[in-house]
């Protein structure tokens, strides 16, 4: 059973990165904007359809009234993050995003697991120090690799 | 420039996951994440108005273009099931893995017109390396 969820996160990670491609790619044919509006429009119509096969009997009213209003922003920032990633997937190769991406959702994370439950935990930032690591020794091969790309048309024209 | 601003897309991931969290926990998956749709298409359609866009599609284009936020769905849908059964370290280490994973293979194979990156058979060791970190965030 704890496999099965394992394999559901992994998905999780599989469909970012698809997703990511997917709407930067739209991006280079309508524009980021009008990407980004399918990308919502599409999001609701199937979010729509998914509650009302899953949860016909659902409740529009919180279930808690403690609920500050900047819960709601996520919305947001989600435009923020669509309308950097289409900028940056064209630009930067998609495992130096993944790296960059993780490092920058590791620190906040961190932080805000941190300041949510008021306990650090040890194990987890030992554990992603080597998940650093190990992006970081790939991301020596790719730099090594690039020197080694740029040289060789430089040596064909002398 | 383009590497600080890749930096400060995964720290937004981090505030939105914890901000989109607070408004599952109070409303349900399903219906938050419609709520989290609305409110991110409003802020798109502002955008719009204000760079003044003009929505037109271009016949021809292969339909599975405009499946991104279908696949979205299902991020929000997986992340939260596992979210439910494994909590929130755990779930984050194993996407990040399926991240890295699939833009490996991605490059490697140029899919949907990606730059080419071939895979260096070295890069098993770092993957190996963040699977020991990935265990060792695991234990709890």
């Amino acid at each position: 059973m704890i496999l099965l969820y394992a394999a559901i996160s992994f998905f999780s990670g599989i469909t970012v990165v698809l997703a990511r491609m997917l709407n930067a790619k739209l991006a280079e044919k309508i524009g980021t904007i009008q990407a980004t509006v399918v990308n919502y429009v599409v999001g609701i119509f199937f979010s729509i359809l998914m509650l009302l096969l899953m949860q016909p009997g659902f409740s529009p009213v919180p279930l808690t009234n403690s609920l500050p209003f900047w819960s709601y922003l996520g919305g947001l920032l989600g435009i923020v993050i669509i309308m950097i990633s289409n900028y940056i997937t064209p630009r930067v190769p998609a495992f130096y995003i993944t790296l960059l991406v993780f490092l920058g959702q590791l620190t906040l994370g961190i932080l805000i697991d941190w300041w949510v439950s008021r306990e650090f935990s040890p194990l987890k930032l030992l554990g992603s120090i080597f998940v650093v690591a190990g992006f970081l020794y790939n991301l020596l091969l790719d730099k090594n690799a690039e020197k080694e790309a740029d040289k060789r048309p430089a040596n064909n024209q002398s | 420039m383009n590497y600080i601003i890749s930096l400060l897309m995964g720290a937004i991931t981090s505030l939105m996951i914890y901000l989109n969290g607070s408004l599952s926990g109070a409303y349900g998956t399903l219906y938050s994440t419609i709520l989290i749709h609305f409110v991110g298409l409003l802020g798109i359609l502002a955008v719009s108005i204000v760079k003044r866009a003009k929505m037109n599609f271009p016949k021809g284009l292969p339909l599975y273009l405009y499946s991104g936020g279908l696949v979205g769905i299902g991020t929000v849908t997986f992340t939260n099931l596992s979210y439910a059964k494994l909590g929130v370290s755990l779930p984050l280490a194993l996407g990040l893995l399926g991240q890295t994973v699939f833009s490996l293979f991605a490059d490697h194979f140029g899919f949907l017109g990606m730059k080419l990156v071939r895979i260096n058979p070295k890069k098993l060791i770092g993957l190996a390396i963040i699977g020991i970190g990935i265990c060792i965030m695991a234990i709890q």
